[in-house]
């Protein structure tokens, strides 16, 4: 990816290949965002290989929130083992909330284990420095990582490109969403890396988009 | 032709002989007056009685019953049960102290040794995860260590906790010889 050449996107386009955007920060401690499904890791897996990068290698997986499309595999990764992260917050939400959502969506609450939890403040991964945002507002504990260095923000489902995450899953909060929009606005971003859809580059994009959801989404919210 | 019996004649027969000894029947009576000090003990541990209540009840509890030491049943029961933190083991020992107990401040010192002995432990922990994680070149102030979840922890506060109810047992056993017909 131009700009961003330690960054390996798989992005969701394909519903039988993943159901949510998982990035690759490679390097002398890879960073993996987002595993995604138990059941695609797989797939995952086999794309990294295809360009010569194997799970096992991976220093750290964090999970931007609990959901599962974008946490579950990080029972699949425990057992490689690979430590994983998640903040603090959701961590208790995914014992009592998150329950209910899986159950609604006809699942069984997986019980992974995270071996550190994440709060406000720096992340050391090897030579990347990141930034750990606390932005609730799509569940209580989700977080955006911002990378300072390339001006990125991987967001989860915070924002995407001309939306939001959804807060109608139990412990949504539509106005705790809006104000960490607005937090996150005031960062120095050249790109958005969301937990959906695609990637949004360039500053000039990036002020759209969030015009965008400040004036149509907002306002439906 | 068979006897019909009735449900009481069965239960005479098949009683028959079956008498309680003097001493099973003193012992029974024992255990019962055991049993009411123990449950006004828990009640104070668990805030619905104050001290004063609680040591009122149990001489209310003597006075009715002749030749019943309740304080002593009632020490008897919190240095076996003490629980081993927190605001109750606080309450507990409290109790003991105002029912004259003789090894109060063994028990807080043993109790105070254990606690020492799993903050050190967990700290130990805390530095073998950074250690690790630090090995994989990952550290920072977001990283929220939890010692607690560590196995090696687990083990050695299990290992902890078990000398100090150990030790505290013996006291419990200690204070029981120290108090005529407290054991039940």
């Amino acid at each position: 990816m131009a700009g961003l050449d330690n960054l390996m996107a798989f992005i969701w386009r394909d519903p039988r290949a993943n159901n949510c955007n998982t990035y690759l920060i490679d390097g002398r401690a890879p960073l993996l965002i987002d595993p995604g499904h138990s059941a695609f890791i797989e797939n995952i897996a086999g794309r990294m290989e295809e360009s010569g990068f194997n799970l096992p290698r991976l220093a750290l997986a964090v999970c931007t929130h609990g959901h599962p499309d974008h946490a579950e595999g990080a029972e699949v990764l425990a057992e490689i083992p690979v430590p994983v992260a998640i903040h603090e917050t959701e961590e208790p939400c995914l014992k009592d909330m998150a329950r209910l959502f899986y159950t609604s969506q006809g699942q069984t609450a997986p019980e992974p284990r995270f071996d550190f939890l994440l709060r406000e403040g720096d992340l050391m991964v090897g030579d990347n420095t990141f930034e750990v945002l606390h932005t609730p507002g799509h569940t209580p504990g989700s977080i955006c990582l911002y990378w300072p260095a390339e001006k990125a923000l991987f967001t989860g489902d915070l924002l995407f490109e001309e939306g939001v995450g959804r807060t109608d899953f139990p412990g949504g909060d539509a106005l705790a969403l809006k104000e960490s929009v607005r937090r996150v606005q005031s960062l120095d971003i050249e790109w958005i890396l969301p937990g959906h859809g695609e990637i949004i580059q360039g500053r000039e994009a990036v002020r759209e988009n969030f015009d965008f959801i400040g004036r149509f989404i907002f306002s439906t919210m | 032709m068979g006897e019909i019996k009735s449900t009481l004649e069965l239960v005479m027969e098949r009683t028959r002989g079956m008498v309680q000894s003097r001493e099973e029947r003193e012992q029974d009576i024992f255990r019962e007056r055991a049993r009411k000090a123990a449950v006004l003990a828990e009640k104070h541990l668990s805030g619905e009685t104050g001290l004063a209540a609680f040591v009122e009840r149990l001489d209310a509890l003597s006075g009715r019953e002749p030749g019943f030491d309740a304080r002593a049943a009632a020490r008897l029961h919190l240095a076996r049960t003490l629980p081993l933190d927190g605001a109750e083991g606080k309450t507990a020992l409290a109790a003991l102290a105002c029912l004259g107990s003789p090894h109060v401040r063994e028990m807080e010192e043993a109790m105070e040794k254990m606690a020492g002995e799993t903050e050190e432990a967990e700290k130990q922990a805390e530095a073998r995860l950074a250690a690790e994680l630090a090995g994989r070149g990952i550290s920072g102030s977001a990283a929220v260590l939890r010692p607690r979840t560590d196995p090696g922890y687990e083990k050695a506060r299990a290992a902890i906790r078990e000398r100090a109810r150990a030790r505290i047992a013996r006291l419990a056993e200690a204070a029981g010889q120290d108090t005529p017909r407290a054991g039940y």
